[in-house]
């Protein structure tokens, strides 16, 4: 074997490799479907505390009940599609969908809590304020962990501005105002950086 | 003593990896694994058959495995690259380094 060969074969073995390496990430969908859909649910939030809908506090309820519901079944949807896409494995992907998933358990285990708090304990309704400076703080880290570990170094940027809405929230805290805050951030934490993933995605 | 200057002699590497296309197969599934067949396919820019053949080549040596299943409705292969696979890969990238002439 020559030489010339031997790194032309090699070159071929980079070029795989690296196409491998530097996949786009596949979660945008996902990210798309819930930042709309939880924006939307917390500015109905605010509507509803502040009395802008004009409808009784009971509908909060159903209105997180519907979100879960909605964004669970776009979820397994969204998911069969995006599992099917080439270099859905990859190890940038495999993070993302990694500190998502885990980011939704710790989200899932603090409501747990409150609810918990609020039949045997002493909680008040106004524990949920926490779990929107949880949900940004969270998503900084997602963000920032896939920025860390992946080609798309500019997903620190949405990671800091999730960090910053984090104690924002904390400070709004008690105030009908975080929700309608928290709506707006929403679109700008989570669905303009996931259309940009999708734009990415297609660009490749 | 392999001739680092000229042309080299590859009995030091391994002959299950070396190859244009079982190299492209490692080298992408050290970065994506699992990876389907039609990825691999698209990938390598091989023929049904000759991935095939190249394939269970592999997974003989225990480099790779083969799992066949369902992505929906659809029959689907992913290809996965084992632990031994891994090993072997990178052995093979040392060797191909000790045996490049340095500059």
């Amino acid at each position: 074997m020559s030489n010339e060969q031997l790194i032309n074969d090699l070159n071929y073995a980079t070029d795989l490799a690296k196409s491998g390496q530097e996949a786009p990430l596949v979660g945008g969908p996902f990210g798309l479907m819930w930042g709309v859909l939880l924006s939307a649910t917390l500015t109905s939030h605010w509507a509803i505390v502040s009395g802008t809908f004009n409808l009784p506090l009971d509908n909060l309820w159903k209105l997180w009940i519907g979100f879960a519901v909605v964004g669970s079944i776009g979820s397994a949807i969204l998911g069969s599609k995006v599992k099917s896409k080439p270099a859905n494995t990859s190890t940038a992907n495999k993070v993302e969908q990694s500190v998502w998933q885990l980011f939704s358990v710790m989200l899932g285990t603090v409501w747990v809590g409150i609810v918990m708090s609020m039949i045997f304990g002493s909680g008040t309704p106004q524990l949920f304020d926490f779990i929107v400076a949880m949900g940004f703080g969270g998503q900084g880290l997602a963000y920032a962990h896939t920025a860390k570990m992946s080609h798309n170094k500019w997903l620190i940027y949405p990671g800091i501005a999730s960090f910053v809405a984090c104690a924002m929230s904390m400070a709004l805290h008690g105030h009908v105002e975080l929700y309608l805050f928290a709506g707006i951030t929403t679109v700008f934490t989570v669905v303009l950086p996931s259309l940009k993933t999708m734009g990415l995605e297609n660009a490749k | 003593m392999p001739n680092k200057s000229s042309n080299i002699d590859i009995d030091a590497i391994d002959e299950v990896i070396h190859g244009r296309l079982r190299l492209g197969i490692m080298a992408y599934l050290s970065a994506v694994n699992p990876a389907s067949f039609p990825e691999l396919l698209s990938k390598t820019g091989t023929s049904n058959g000759n991935l095939s053949t190249h394939l269970s080549k592999l997974e003989s040596a225990g480099y790779v495995t083969q799992e066949k299943g369902f992505a929906g409705k659809k029959p689907q292969t992913l290809v996965h690259l084992t632990d031994v696979g891994r090993e072997a890969w990178i052995d093979y990238l040392d060797a191909m380094r000790s045996l490049l002439p340095t500059q």
